[in-house]
């Protein structure tokens, strides 16, 4: 046996050493849909019989490089027909192929799938999920309104904060720490009235890969994780017109080509009926999607794409406010050799918030713009190397709050607080590595600077410390300025620079089963200002500067993967340890709305936050879906510091709000005939961590509620199932008009939930009483979803 | 600033209140040991003397007790510091204890010195100066609910100094007051106002005519507003989604024996702006 190994090893290394010898070729090109050739990214392209190979990249590009010979070229896509093309590699050469939708082989064990799987255990890359827009809308949701938001918080490692509010959590962090970009652009608020629905339209998405972990160097920025969302190319084959309606909004998504085989486009957009919920008052969304793309020549692509969504509420005469988000990306594609892809794009994103109140005359607005210019490289060196570098700038103009009379007669003066201006850059550059045919490694290095920028006036206080603590009354107060300093327009308040390395390893242990490890170092130079338990829409996002630091993350994880019973199944498990350095913390009766001096609210603390994560996976036949279930911890300490005392909460660690010690999500999926299928979803999850008062006192004829620790207590556990039925009326008709309804009830054994438990003194009888606040009782929902 | 986070807050809790549902439960707390609470308010009515004053002490009980512990053998006394004259308060009963010599001075610093249990808690505050309150009026249009009558308190801010107001609204016709605070940091120098606008749910007793309704308006000091900024916000809606964490609520009686043994409660000192107003 260990001879055998020996001459397998000695046979291995005279290939290798003969490979070199040989003259090597590269063959290269796109990997597209047949039916609408939407481009397709982490398709797996190999040669037969060898470790050659690599995967599509975000445009749908590959590139393998291998000694001249005659080979076997398969590409594989999970969910698509295998493709085999026998190929000379003579000389260079240029494929592209477009694989077939394998809806006809669900009844089938997709025998190919084994080959996809088995790169993907190599890979290096751990710690990610990928969801296609088709699984996103099997997922039961409330209302029937389909969520990105809350499917990957069926993933483990992602919660939120609750029923009904923005945001979404990973790993125990805060849900400022995840980079959310729609095709590259940065959305800063993704949720529609807050955070009932996200702001993402299931039709005019592609994909999307969520890094919770072992994040690439191309990405920074953010101390948590990225949720890459690619919007779909549109159809350019042919014209297609898709929708639906549902209770609460209605879609409709054109897309198709606009210049035969050389560009299309997709125009999408769904809106809200108004007076949502409420009677008097109305609340409404919408959003629009829009992408197009122009095929130059083989070597130069182009593409433009753009959202635009928007909230608005009003509340009687009182007050009315909107808020949304806005970007667009203009991005070129251009292939200098078979081995060499960039693609340059320049990005707009911009976030604003307006809010007027009739009755006080207040005007109010706030805003955060970007603009981002970005250079990215895939450089496919050889079968065993391929290299990813680039370099970004974003400028970032903040303006957090301005206040106006909103009539004449207002009470309302004039006020603007300052406007903030910075600007980042990365550097990176990282190599994906086959070690050996077992040991595959990346690494990767990211070099950030963040700028702050003038022009601005800071306070200054005495030791540089704007927030002091009173000893004797033992409690953090705003210190008093003790003078100013003004930075010109264009120069540097405050510089910072971080070294950002990555490195994954994946060991592949036989057949269908690897261990992998990972670190990576984040850092993150904004900060969402909010001491509330949720996110809100009116939050602050404020940069790093003279009094806030940035944030720095290290995180650690291995895991173990295995594909069994004919890769039908995947088990992902894996352990991660993360920390954060410079996470804001907020003091006790802290103030941080239209606060021009936010450094004097604050105190820079740290976070941690560790688990295990397991999610065993159907992928194929009838039933498919899967199992997830996180056990984890995530705390925050602040101490006092340079600024004295013991600290916020004493100086003890607490539980943050996103901390659930259990979480387990089913997701299910089962296709009973060609007409109908069923989907369920059961959670269950911890209670979220609150402050419960620990006694009660008379004051001004009023009784107060005492608190000490801060998010010590939990509110009770959080369950509950949804399923949903579809219903293809006429699967196989040939006719271009193809609806389908969806039937959902969510919550259906009508769990109250507590969303909130409050304790207040009742103004009737004025005894202590505490109330829970719950959101989605039983509902049921009904849509109607068509394509032609 | 903090009537713009009340706000926008409402606007957010208003959103969630409207696609949500509430019922009373029963949840088990914690209870910590009982402290000391210092109700130390110094109330000078303009156009009367002030000589009458009262501080009432308590102990603080489990969140869901319904009887009072009053505290009815400590020694109260209150210093005016730039004279060093002494007035001392005696227990009359249920914890109140009284004097009717106190000669209250706008701008003057006073120290409260409480024994209780062999612990000396002590607290220096400010007698604090408030303006006219110039009209009181009604409306129906404005707030949240247009059928329901909002009662304005209207007054007229100084312009060249930061303040603080805290208005206290009884009712004939309400079993508990309702305060507000406001600064001034928009308004400055303009003639601003307090709403109040019954929007209790729970019994549709918005403010009816005939009830009587009494407005005091208290000029405050800045950590006194914060102080009672954070404890109205923890007691009206403590633990909402929207809500910060609910956080200790430190005043300003500090306990010199034993530092961790604060009191709750605070020792202010205010001139006050009455006004009485009928509901038509």
């Amino acid at each position: 046996m260990r001879y055998s190994k020996v001459i397998l090893l000695l046979i291995l290394s005279i290939t290798s050493l003969t490979a070199i010898a040989q003259q090597k070729y590269s063959v290269s090109g796109t990997i597209k849909d047949f039916s609408n050739g939407e481009t397709l990214l982490g398709a797996t392209v190999y040669l037969k019989d060898t470790s050659i190979g690599t995967v599509t990249n975000e445009y749908g590009f590959f590139s393998i490089t291998a000694p001249e010979g005659n080979y076997t070229l398969i590409v594989n896509y999970i969910g698509y027909d295998q493709i085999t093309r026998e190929i000379q590699l003579t000389q260079d050469q240029k494929v592209s192929f477009e694989l077939n939708e394998a809806t006809a082989q669900l009844d089938e064990v997709i025998v190919t799938a084994d080959e996809t799987k088995k790169i993907n255990i190599k890979k290096p890359e751990m710690s990610t999920v990928k969801l296609k827009a088709a699984t996103i809308k099997q997922i039961p949701v409330a209302l029937g309104e389909v969520d990105i938001i809350k499917s990957i918080q069926l993933l483990p490692g992602v919660t939120n904060s609750g029923e009904g509010t923005g945001g979404f959590n990973v790993r125990g962090g805060a849900a400022d720490q995840n980079l959310v970009l729609l095709d590259e652009a940065i959305i800063y608020n993704t949720s529609h009235l807050f955070g009932f629905f996200s702001v993402f339209n299931a039709d005019a998405i592609k994909d999307l890969k969520l890094y919770k972990g072992g994040i690439p160097s191309q990405f920074g920025g953010r101390a948590s994780s990225v949720l890459d969302v690619r919007q779909k190319d549109g159809n350019s084959k042919n014209f297609k017109l898709t929708g639906g309606i549902g209770i609460v909004s209605s879609r409709l998504a054109l897309e198709g080509p606009t210049i035969k085989d050389k560009g299309s486009f997709l125009l999408a957009g769904r809106m809200s009926y108004a007076h949502l919920f409420l009677d008097e008052n109305s609340a409404d969304f919408y959003d629009l999607n829009f992408k197009t793309n122009y095929e130059i020549n083989e070597k130069n692509k182009l593409y433009l794409s753009g959202y635009l969504g928007r909230d608005g509420l009003e509340f009687g005469n009182s007050f009315d406010n909107s808020y949304g988000n806005i970007s667009g990306n203009l991005r070129w594609n251009h292939i200098f050799t078979d081995k060499l892809f960039s693609n340059l794009s320049f990005i707009y994103s911009k976030y604003d918030y307006a809010l007027t109140f009739d009755s006080t005359g207040l005007d109010w607005k706030s805003d955060i713009q970007n603009y981002n210019l970005k250079y990215d490289f895939n450089y496919y060196k050889n079968d065993r190397i391929k290299f990813n570098f680039g370099v970004s700038g974003i400028y970032y103009d903040f303006n957090p709050g301005q206040v106006s009379p909103s009539r004449p007669d207002s009470a309302i003066n004039f006020r603007k607080l300052d406007d903030k201006k910075a600007f980042e850059t990365g550097l990176y550059l990282s190599a994906e590595h086959k070690v050996t045919d077992k040991l595959t490694a990346y690494y990767g290095l990211r070099y950030s600077n963040f700028f702050r920028l003038g022009e601005q006036t800071l306070n200054e206080y005495a030791n540089d410390l704007p927030v002091v603590y009173n000893d004797n009354l033992g409690i953090y107060e705003r210190a008093t300025p003790i003078g100013q300093t003004t930075y010109d327009s264009g120069s540097s308040i405050k510089t910072f620079g971080n070294l950002e390395p990555r490195l994954a390893l994946s060991y592949q242990l036989n057949e269908s089963s690897s261990i992998k490890a990972s670190y990576n170092r984040m850092s993150q130079y904004l900060h969402l200002i909010s001491n509330t338990t949720s996110v809100t829409p009116l939050d602050i996002w404020a940069p790093s500067g003279k009094y806030i630091k940035p944030q720095l993350a290290n995180q650690y994880a291995i895991g173990y993967f295995k594909n069994f019973k004919n890769n039908s199944y995947s088990l992902e498990t894996e352990v991660y340890y993360k920390t954060i350095d410079n996470r804001v913390d907020y003091i006790d009766g802290s103030d941080l709305i239209a606060n021009n001096t936010i450094e004097t609210e604050i105190l820079n603390g740290e976070t941690r936050s560790y688990g295990l994560e397991l999610l065993l996976k159907k992928n194929t036949g009838r039933l498919t879906g899967w199992l997830a279930y996180t056990l984890s911890k995530s705390e925050q300490r602040t101490l006092g510091g340079a600024a004295g005392g013991p600290g916020i909460n004493n100086g003890d660690w607490y539980n943050t709000a996103y901390d659930r010690t259990h979480d387990i999500s089913f997701t299910s999926n089962y296709k009973l005939t060609d007409k109908w299928s069923l989907s369920s979803n059961f959670v269950f999850q911890t209670g979220r961590p609150v402050t419960y008062p620990n006694g009660q006192f008379e004051y001004q004829g009023l009784s107060v509620a005492s608190y000490d620790s801060r998010n010590a207590n939990r509110l009770p556990a959080y369950h509950r199932l949804d399923i949903s039925a579809t219903y293809k009326p006429n699967p196989t008709s040939k006719k271009r008009w193809k609806g389908e309804w969806v039937f959902g009830i969510y919550n259906l054994y009508n769990r109250t939930n507590a969303a909130s438990i409050s304790f207040s003194q009742n103004v009737d009888t004025g005894l202590n009483e505490a109330t829970k606040t719950y959101i989605f009782g039983i509902l049921p929902a009904i849509s109607y979803n068509f394509k032609f | 600033m903090n009537t713009l986070i009340k706000y926008i807050l409402l606007s957010c809790i208003v959103t969630f209140l409207f696609t949500s549902c509430e019922e009373t439960i029963d949840v088990s707390v914690p209870t910590a040991p009982p402290r000391l609470v210092i109700e130390g308010s110094i109330d000078w009515i303009k156009g009367t003397t002030g000589n009458d004053q009262q501080i009432k002490l308590s102990l603080s009980t489990p969140f869901f007790d319904t009887d009072a512990v009053t505290v009815t053998n400590a020694t109260v006394q209150i210093t005016k510091e730039n004279d060093q004259s002494v007035f001392i308060f005696t227990h009359q009963n249920e914890g109140i204890y009284t004097t009717d010599n106190f000669i209250p001075e706008l701008n003057a610093t006073y120290t409260l010195e409480v024994v209780y249990d062999n612990e000396t808690y002590i607290a220096t505050e400010t007698l604090m100066p408030v303006t006219d309150i110039t009209t009181v009026n009604q409306t129906t249009e404005a707030g949240f609910d247009t059928e329901i009558i909002e009662i304005n308190t209207f007054f007229e801010d100084p312009e060249d100094e930061t303040n603080f107001y805290l208005a206290r609204y009884t009712s004939t016709g309400e079993l508990l007051p309702v305060f507000f605070t406001q600064d001034d940091e928009f308004s400055n120098g303009n003639e601003m106002f307090f709403e109040w606008e019954n929007t209790d749910e729970d019994d549709n007793e918005d403010s009816l005519p005939g009830d009587e309704i009494e407005i005091n308006l208290y000029g405050i000091s800045e950590r006194y507003y914060n102080y009672i900024d954070l404890l109205l916000e923890q007691s009206g809606d403590g633990g909402g989604p929207f809500s910060s964490t609910p956080a200790p609520l430190r005043g300003n009686c500090n306990n010199q024996t034993d530092p961790n043994n604060y009191a709750f409660g605070y020792f202010r000192l205010n001139e006050i702006s009455q006004s009485t107003y009928i509901v038509q």
